[in-house]
């Protein structure tokens, strides 16, 4: 038989033989490890994979973890847990059993590391340190993926074992590159003069260090702490001189802080002050709190910084030791001496009973409100405040109650003599009186002026005009009607106001550059005369414009005007107070404060004086208005008794005029008078007009023309066309009706006549002539009377009868009056006649015939008399 | 290949094929064809070991014309083992070897007279087909389990056959 074949039978027989491997279902092996665990041959935490192929019980899973652990040195539990195929629970379970059991390992975020990882690392973070000079701990931590913290910790205590270098600022660095970088700062920083931000030369010196090494060093990142520890160490070390501030972002060298201070310390040694701009200047941040702290600083702070920079120290010393008591006020740090000078001029200012200005007596870099706290920590003053010898006026400027006293005093008396002198031109006021000599200065002066104005104007001039120009504009809307008669009181001067005008702004913008250089020079003096010129341009500006302000109720000079005269006595207060308008504002606050109880005074004497006045010349008017009423009634009723003679042209016209020349001159006369002296109460204008007025007498034609003239417009015309009217020629109608149209003109009403009012007025005519005739002595003066008498008695008419028409109104009188009666009176009148004409013809030297027929002519008249009068007495009762 | 269950047919197609055409009278050529016998046995039983599909013992005479062993079958987790014979016929290979399980004569009709099984009717024209590359593995992986796989169930239910008390395992 074979050898093969035998060979295969035996092998088939081993197959036969061989076991066979026994399939069990997952089902079934599940179903009998339960079955196992059921009968407690097996542990009940038993273990399956994430696979759910495989049972593990728990010590198999933790050997496999320590295996684990100990070939890689640092796995993650999820990482064991994936490569075990173990769920993560079971694993961290045991993970903490092992790290519990082994000292060496240490779990770190999900983390088992051994010890024998951290040595490794330490070695690679060696080998990389002195390979690049500096490492940065995030960078490492980002290349170990593990925290910063945490690599910190164990690099430092690795750190003279297995790392040789520094840690700093979350930076590792070997000591040349620490000694590279101490070096570089040390040398940055000595080249600082003035104060510095240091992240500013820290970016500048890690750029250097960056285009240095570039490459070597993968990232600079986080040098600012080590330059600034270094910086630190350098001061401390003393290499370099100067302080670190704001948290040690900003570098001030000690030669800027010692010049700094040198500087401070020379200006105020110099003067006395410093301001805290000033010092500001100097990038000093805290000017108040430096000077303060600086001057103020104590022994022991001193010696504290002593040994930082000497230099300072003895300086601060000094100054302490010499500035004890200086003063921090709102903008400037002052020396005590300051308040002592002040105290001295309040002083003698108080007691010599004059003023000061403090902001004269400070530096100009001294603010307001500076010099008033200086002002009112002044002793003195403050005395002179509690015992009211002075006050505070416009801030800065002490003034003493007798400046004021003397001040108001001089007002007032200005005032009450402005007063004295308005009453005979009935309404002047106290600025018409300033300027009115000013007036006729400058119309005397005018022709000159337009002279110097077309040439080169001298300065003055132009200043006037100027301030002529100003107070003209700002007068102007208050009346329009003022503008003429200011142009008629001016005369020659408007035509100045017209030129000026035209250079106007001009003229201003010299003035007022002109006077800010001057406020300081003018307590010198020097400009007074200028002033003097200044003074009397205002006040001719015054006196022209200040009559509106008259027409105006308020008549106290105004404030600019108090400004003028408190200037005109005392020139060296223009430039006081704080300059705000073109004089001081002294003066103004001065006017200001006396202006009120100038006002309450003028206004109780004016109130006196004009209320007399006014009342004095509204009962003239009054007067003369019943008067006119009176004599208009007459007239009305003289003038129908004309109406009766119709028929004798002659009677008429003679009776007519008579009428004119006597009641209605008389009207006329009233209106006139009326007119012209409401027009006084108006505008107060005084003229020749006023003695015509005064004087209670007709007047004369041509005086009648002119009052009829100076009748305001419209009705002026109609007044000349009533006392034309008066004259000669024309009968009582068209006087009448001229006069109807000056008052309708004027806007009065007058009484016309009517019944009721004529019959009282008639019978107390005829009761006055009844009583007149009774009384009468004189037998020439008796005729007409009766005459008139008779006429009432007869047709119930008054009647004006002049001599001429006594014949003729006898004869009218003939057909009304009992025979007997009429003869009587005819021959009454024939003797009266004759008497008339002999006393006439007498005047010359005469023969005693004459006056012997002259005597018994009266003796008839005087025999009968007594029957005229029982004639017409008679009648008259009948 | 209809006729049997998929893994029948795969486990089959993994029994290595047969080269030699030889019959029990054809000397060396016999004995190489024997060796290839053995060769696709061995590798139907590894095959069957590794499968947890062990189900039978064989063994042949020196000349390799008459096997004898045992089969067992599991049905309802007891083990059911016979007696298993059978000759190479002279034609071998074209006629297929007759497996016979002398126990179970007379017991089920799926049986001729001896004992021998009687296979589907599949069988031999797949035989036939693959002369000369089927051998005993193949007759025995094709005829002898499914045939127990379907007669083992009905003969213990039927109760023709009843499990021993002496279960041996393997």
């Amino acid at each position: 038989m074979d050898a093969e074949l035998r060979d295969l039978q035996r092998l088939f027989e081993e197959a036969q033989h061989a076991k066979a491997s026994v399939r069990l279902s997952e089902r079934n092996v599940v179903e009998l490890v339960l079955k196992l665990q059921e009968l407690g041959l097996l542990d009940a935490d038993l273990l399956h994979t994430v696979s759910g192929k495989e049972y593990m019980t728990q010590e198999h899973l933790r050997a496999e973890i320590e295996a684990e652990i100990k070939r890689l040195r640092r796995i993650s539990a999820v990482e064991l847990a994936a490569s075990l195929g173990v769920d993560l629970y079971h694993c961290e379970r045991q993970v903490e059993q092992v790290i519990a059991s082994n000292s060496d390992l240490m779990l770190v975020q999900g983390e088992i590391i051994s010890s024998k990882y951290w040595d490794i690392v330490a070695e690679e973070v060696n080998d990389t340190l002195q390979e690049a000079g500096q490492v940065s701990i995030v960078e490492l931590a980002r290349h170990f993926s593990v925290g910063a913290e945490l690599l910190t910790g164990i690099l430092e205590s690795q750190l003279g074992r297995l790392v040789h270098g520094k840690l700093g600022g979350g930076q590792l660095y070997t000591e040349a590159y620490v000694a590279k970088i101490k070096a570089m700062v040390c040398g940055a920083v000595r080249a600082l003069l003035v104060p510095t931000s240091l992240p500013g030369v820290w970016i500048n010196l890690r750029q250097e260090l960056r285009e240095r090494d570039e490459g070597a060093t993968g990232g600079t990142i986080g040098e600012g702490g080590l330059f600034q520890s270094v910086l630190n160490e350098l001061v401390n070390e003393g290499a370099i001189k100067g302080t670190l501030r704001g948290g040690g972002t900003s570098w001030i060298p000690a030669v800027f802080a010692h010049s700094q201070r040198s500087s401070v310390e020379a200006f105020f040694s110099q003067n006395g002050y410093i301001s805290f701009d000033a010092v500001r200047k100097l990038s000093i941040p805290q000017p108040k709190q430096f000077l303060q702290v600086w001057l103020a600083l104590t022994i022991f702070q001193i010696a504290l910084t002593a040994f930082i920079a000497d230099l300072w120290f003895l300086m601060a010393r000094y100054s302490q030791a010499k500035y004890p008591e200086s003063i921090a006020l709102e903008t400037v740090f002052v020396h005590q001496s300051y308040i002592s000078l002040m105290d001295a001029a309040a002083e003698e200012a108080i007691d010599a009973g004059g003023w000061f200005d403090a902001l004269q007596l400070v530096p100009s870099s001294f603010g307001t409100h500076d010099t008033v706290a200086l002002l009112s920590s002044c002793l003195s003053v403050q005395k002179a405040l509690k015992e009211s010898r002075a006050t505070i006026m416009a801030e800065t400027c002490v003034v003493s109650s007798a400046l004021m006293k003397m001040l108001m005093d001089r007002f007032e008396k200005e005032l009450l003599a402005s007063l004295e002198n308005s009453a005979p031109a009935s309404s002047v006021t106290m600025s018409k009186q300033l300027g009115d000599g000013n007036i006729a200065e400058n119309q005397s002066r005018a022709p000159s002026r337009l002279v110097s104005s077309e040439s080169q104007l001298h300065d003055t001039d132009e200043y006037s005009k100027s301030k002529q120009i100003s107070s003209f504009q700002v007068d102007s809307p208050i009346g329009k009607k003022m503008d003429k008669k200011q142009k008629a009181d001016n005369g020659a001067a408007t035509s100045k106001f017209s030129r000026s005008e035209m250079m106007g702004d001009d003229a201003i913008e010299a003035k007022t550059s002109r006077t800010k250089k001057k406020a300081g020079k003018v307590r010198g003096g020097k400009n007074i005369p200028v002033d003097d010129l200044q003074l009397q341009s205002l006040k001719t500006t015054k006196g022209s414009s200040g009559r509106p302000a008259a027409a105006d109720d308020s008549i106290v000079p105004s404030e600019e005007l108090m400004l003028d005269k408190i200037i005109e006595w005392f020139p060296d207060i223009t430039g006081a107070g704080v300059e705000e308008c073109e004089t001081g504002r002294l003066a103004n606050s001065l006017a200001a404060t006396l202006r009120p109880s100038l006002m309450s005074l003028w206004s109780t004497a004016k109130q006196a004086k004009f209320g007399a006045k006014a009342e004095a010349r509204r009962h003239r008017v009054d007067s003369l208005l019943t008067r006119f009423n009176e004599a208009y009634l007459n007239f009305q009723l003289f003038s129908k008794a004309l109406d009766l003679f119709d028929e004798e042209k002659s009677t008429e016209t003679v009776l007519h005029r008579h009428l004119l020349r006597t009641t209605a001159s008389e009207i006329t006369d009233l209106i006139l008078r009326a007119h012209a002296l409401e027009q006084m109460v108006e505008d107060g204008e005084t003229s020749l007009t006023v003695e015509l007025l005064v004087i209670d007498e007709t007047l004369s034609t041509a005086q009648r023309l002119t009052l009829a003239k100076s009748v305001p417009p419209p009705a002026s015309s109609k007044a000349v066309a009533m006392v034309e009217s008066l004259d000669g020629k024309q009968n009582v109608q068209a006087f009448e009706s001229a006069l109807q149209a000056v008052l309708e003109e004027s806007g009065r009403r007058f009484k016309r006549l009517d019944k009721k009012t004529e019959k009282p007025l008639l019978q107390s005519y005829h009761k006055d002539l009844a009583l007149q005739v009774e009384k009468e002595a004189d037998p020439v003066t008796l005729l007409p009377k009766v005459v008139a008498l008779l006429f009432v008695t007869v047709h119930n008419r008054a009647i004006q009868i002049p001599g001429r028409a006594i014949a003729a109104t006898v004869a009218f009188l003939q057909k009304s009056i009992p025979d007997n009666a009429h003869k009587t009176l005819m021959q009454y009148q024939a003797a009266t006649v004759a008497l008339l004409s002999m006393l006439q013809t007498s005047t010359l030297e005469e023969s005693d015939c004459t006056s012997d027929r002259i005597r018994e002519k009266e003796e008839f008249l005087v025999n009968h008399m007594a029957e005229l009068k029982k004639i017409a007495l008679s009648s008259n009762v009948a | 290949m209809d006729g049997w269950d998929s893994s029948t047919k795969s486990t089959v197609s993994k029994i290595p094929l047969l080269k030699t055409r030889a019959g029990p009278r054809d000397g060396d050529a016999w004995k190489q064809r024997l060796k290839e016998e053995y060769l696709a046995l061995i590798k139907y039983m590894e095959m069957n070991k590794a499968n947890d599909n062990d189900w039978f013992r064989i063994s042949a005479n020196p000349e390799g014309t008459k096997w004898k062993g045992k089969c067992w079958y599991v049905h309802n987790l007891l083990k059911y083992e016979f007696e298993l014979q059978f000759d190479i016929p002279v034609t071998y290979p074209a006629t297929a070897p007759e497996l016979e399980l002398p126990e179970l004569d007379g017991k089920t009709a799926k049986m001729y007279r001896g004992g021998k099984i009687c296979l589907t009717i599949h069988f031999k024209p797949l035989w036939a087909k693959n002369c000369p590359r089927f051998g005993i593995a193949h007759a025995l992986c094709l005829g002898l389990g499914p045939w127990l796989a379907a007669e083992i169930p009905y003969l213990v239910d039927t109760g023709m056959i009843t499990h021993k008390d002496n279960l041996s395992q393997t």
